[in-house]
């Protein structure tokens, strides 16, 4: 068996290795102190971790690479944890490449409370690798692990900080991500917009997953904006990219769960049950909460058939289970939904105020609105007739993105019609208009 | 949504084969004790056999390599390790086989080491690696001392030279074993139903029709012998859609396309149902055919199926610009294709979706006067400020751009950008 054989022990290593050739066209010189502008992580790193022989575990950095290393793959996790863990415990101050690398793993591998512990240590002290001038590392991470765990408002000002102050670009595009992500769980759409307009980043100018990152960001944008069929092309995209650099492990930003909700709204069920599938099989092997939530979320959106609404429970289950916050809400809400369309108005009820609660404790005041209003118009349902056949077919092309003058033409309709069915629909539904459509299943 | 249909039966073909036997449908008769019903290696296969569940199944193969038990026992190795290829967790089966492979155990056994040679070479096809996966079929086709392998990897690696466009290796492979002609009645079955199905595909694509259809359905009939319901691991049907759009029997195509496609829904993998919607694409015209052959392109994209891309894509492309009506979505798979085909080193896809590109930008050659207002539309001008810039018209414009998106197929300023 040939060494480079050996070497990939992933398809998605070995399918983006011609890729990455393309790119860099040879090793980098090392500079030490500059690890941030270096080739990617997994890259660099792989060789060591792939051939045992090879694999440098006698130093914290060694450590800290195979664990993020596993990491990326899903797989180890309990021994990612460990080796992050050691990677820190080491003697001396930690170096600041170990420190991202090793706190990242503890993320992903939804160990917050640790990540957050470890973040404030390091924060506070005054003597590791460069005292000051790293602080900025620190403080990425700080506000990511703030964000997953429901801080949003925390994390927007920290990250927003880093931001501003951050000379690496890696920390700095790290950080944009993640202040996206935390900006769109808090419904401020606008200003996450704003956020990938100002940065001023160049894409090109990085190594793939650098590129990859920001192109999840504004996928995720839209996908909470409800642009599925962008949304969809870019998570397609920037997958891809994910899986050529070995990043396969969805647990990073659950862009196979979000991109698998997009393809449910437009209808494409085959690829929607795929990517949720994914998912789930990683949550099987990596076994954390939070992604066998976002996959089950997204399966039982994909396949609405009787199990959905207990998919749809052990989603909410296995997200409670961890201390994942985002999301969370978005399942609750969205089983309110399926209950209430199969007229379980009591259970519905308990299914939106519980989303409730979750939105308003995250801070995500788009979700919390959504579920009040569906509380609302859960009392109105209970009063007034069901959405007719045709007032939901309606509905059902408006969700998909077609103007009112496209779905005429489709049904033959005049457009007044179309208006009025839909007016009839948000009624009876009580939505507010096209924009809440996103989020009412019909 | 769509329905099964319920045409594509054959004689002697069950729908819902009566018993199952995964040693027999997916055995490759290596020794090793007979696994018990509770071996997790054997309740894996028995799922992808029968053709259902398989995030259970993969949970199950993955169990099993895990456990000291199977990883020493070569027969639930091989049925693990299938079991996951075949589930589309590729990655996994050749995280897994190169492992084990490695292990003291297995040093100095040839038929292990065929085992593994066969499997690795399946995992290098599947992922695109073309020429390691024929350096490792050739290898098995010298060594004639375990004839269960080495049918195997005859039937594997005349599916590679069909998948690589060649079709004169794919005959040749064929002749030099002497199974062209003769039926191979004394091979095990599981054999025997891979290699009725190349044989099929080479005598269809060397337009023999007839013999080809012969073969395929022959392949189906061995299959239900076996019990193996699953359509993704014999994909029999999409072969003989294939060919019966080819001939312009559609109402048969599709029947045979939506029994494939129905069969590898219930399997679930993304390569399964990836290539079932090509093939039923191409039985389809118009926006139909757009969609399914862009759904077909994201699920073969997310399985990483790298050596079936290039054919698909092409395939598709040519068909989509011709029956469907969407020719930037055409231009698009060409693109790719010929981007990936030249990444794996296939140069007859690269070079067909090259040739087919070329004629695509003959078609539409915009003139300099189109080229300048096309230029300006994509710069963010709106058409008064294009008029006054050229000197010409508002009206001229509006007729040159119309033309342009007429040459190009596309319907709004938006795809101007992504075309030119």
């Amino acid at each position: 068996m040939s060494l480079c054989r050996q070497a990939c022990y992933f398809e998605s290593v070995r399918a983006g290795r011609s890729a990455l050739a393309r790119r860099n066209p040879g090793p980098k010189p090392e500079r030490p102190g500059d690890m941030f502008d270096g080739s990617d992580v997994v890259c660099a790193h792989r060789a060591r971790v792939l051939e045992p022989e090879a694999r440098d575990e006698s130093t914290p950095l060694g450590l800290a690479s195979t664990a993020l290393l596993w990491t990326a793959a899903a797989v180890n996790r309990e021994q990612a944890v460990d080796q992050a863990r050691r990677a820190l415990d080491g003697v001396g101050p930690p170096g600041v490449e170990q420190v991202w690398y090793a706190v990242i793993t503890l993320i992903v591998a939804e160990e917050l409370d640790e990540a957050e512990r470890r973040c404030l240590a390091l924060f506070s002290s005054r003597d590791w690798a460069g005292g000051e001038a790293n602080r900025d590392v620190v403080a990425a991470l700080l506000g990511r692990t703030m964000a997953l765990s429901g801080r949003q408002r925390e994390a927007v000002a920290v990250l927003r900080r880093v931001i501003s102050h951050s000379g690496r670009e890696r920390v700095r595009v790290g950080a944009i991500g993640w202040l996206v992500d935390a900006l769109v769980e808090l419904g401020e759409l606008d200003e996450a917009a704003e956020v990938l307009r100002s940065s001023a980043v160049e894409p090109s100018d990085y190594c793939g997953h650098l590129n990859a990152h920001l192109q999840y960001a504004q996928a995720n944008l839209e996908f909470a904006a409800g642009r599925f069929r962008r949304a969809l092309e870019q998570f397609m995209a920037c997958g891809t990219q994910f899986d050529a650099l070995g990043l396969i492990n969805s647990g990073f930003h659950g862009w196979r769960a979000k991109a698998s909700l997009c393809a449910s709204a437009l209808h494409r069920h085959d690829l929607a049950t795929v990517l949720a599938q994914w998912d789930l099989t990683h949550a099987q092997r990596w076994g954390t909460h939070w992604l066998r939530g976002l996959a089950l979320h997204a399966l039982a959106l994909a396949r609405r058939d009787e199990r959905s609404a207990h998919r749809l429970r052990e989603a909410a289950a296995a997200m409670a289970a961890g201390p994942v916050r985002q999301e969370h809400a978005r399942v609750g809400f969205d089983l309110g939904v399926l209950l209430a369309q199969q007229l379980a108005h009591d259970e519905a009820d308990e299914a939106f105020a519980a989303a409730r609660w979750l939105a308003e404790q995250t801070g995500n005041t788009a979700v919390a609105g959504r579920a009040a209003a569906a509380l609302r118009r859960l009392e109105i349902m209970r009063r007034a007739a069901p959405p007719t056949k045709q007032e939901a077919k309606v509905a059902r092309l408006a969700r998909a993105g077609q103007s009112n003058k496209e779905i005429a033409e489709q049904l033959h309709l005049s457009v007044g019609t179309v208006e009025q069915h839909l007016s009839n629909f948000y009624r009876k539904l009580g939505i507010a208009g096209r924009p809440e459509l996103a989020y009412a299943m019909v | 949504m769509l329905t099964a249909r319920t045409g594509g039966r054959f004689p002697g073909i069950p729908r819902q084969p009566a018993r199952i036997n995964p040693e027999a449908a997916l055995g490759c008769h290596v020794r090793g004790a007979a696994g018990h019903d509770r071996c997790a290696a054997i309740r894996a296969a028995r799922l992808l056999v029968q053709g259902e569940n398989r995030v259970e199944a993969v949970r199950l193969a993955q169990q099993a390599l895990g456990d000291p038990c199977c990883r020493d026992n070569l027969r639930c190795v091989w049925h693990a390790v299938l079991t996951l290829i075949e589930a589309d967790e590729v990655a996994w089966a050749d995280y897994h086989t190169c492992q084990l492979h490695g292990l003291p155990r297995w040093r100095g056994d040839p038929i292990a080491a065929a085992v593994f040679d066969l499997l690795m070479g399946r995992i290098s096809f599947l992922v695109g690696d073309v020429a390691g996966a024929r350096d490792a079929f050739e290898r098995l086709l010298a060594d004639e001392s375990h004839p269960a392998t080495r049918v195997l990897a005859v039937a594997w690696l005349v599916e590679l030279h069909l998948y690589v466009g060649d079709l004169d290796s794919a005959t040749r492979v064929l002749a030099r074993l002497g199974y062209a002609a003769a039926p191979p009645d004394q091979l095990p079955l599981t054999g025997r139903a891979q290699l009725l199905l190349v044989r099929g595909v080479v005598a269809v694509a060397s337009g023999r029709s007839a013999e080809g259809f012969q073969d395929l359905v022959a392949c189906g009939r061995t299959a239900a012998r076996t019990g193996l319901a699953n359509p993704a691991v014999l994909p029999w049907r999409g072969h003989a859609a294939c060919e019966a759009a080819a001939l312009g029997q559609r109402e048969r195509a599709q029947d045979l396309a939506y029994d494939q496609l129905a069969g590898a829904r219930a399997w679930g993998a993304p390569r399964g149902i990836g290539s079932a919607l090509v093939v039923t694409a191409l039985t389809e015209t118009g926006q139909r055919c757009a969609e399914l052959a862009r759904e077909a392109v994201d699920l073969l994209e997310v399985a990483h199926a790298r050596s079936s891309l290039p054919v698909a894509l092409t395939v598709l492309g040519i068909h989509v610009a011709r029956a469907g009506d969407d020719r930037l979505g055409a231009h698009r798979m060409l693109v790719r294709a010929r981007e990936l085909a030249g990444e794996c080193g296939i140069s007859y896809w690269a070079d067909r979706a090259a040739a087919e590109l070329s004629g695509f930008e003959r078609a539409s050659e915009l003139t300099s006067q189109e080229k300048r207002v096309a230029k300006l539309a994509i710069a963010g001008f709106k058409n008064r400020q294009i008029a006054d810039q050229l000197s010409l018209t508002r009206r001229t414009v509006e007729f040159h751009l119309s033309s342009v998106y007429r040459k190009l197929g596309i319907s709004s300023r938006r795809d101007l950008s992504q075309c030119l």
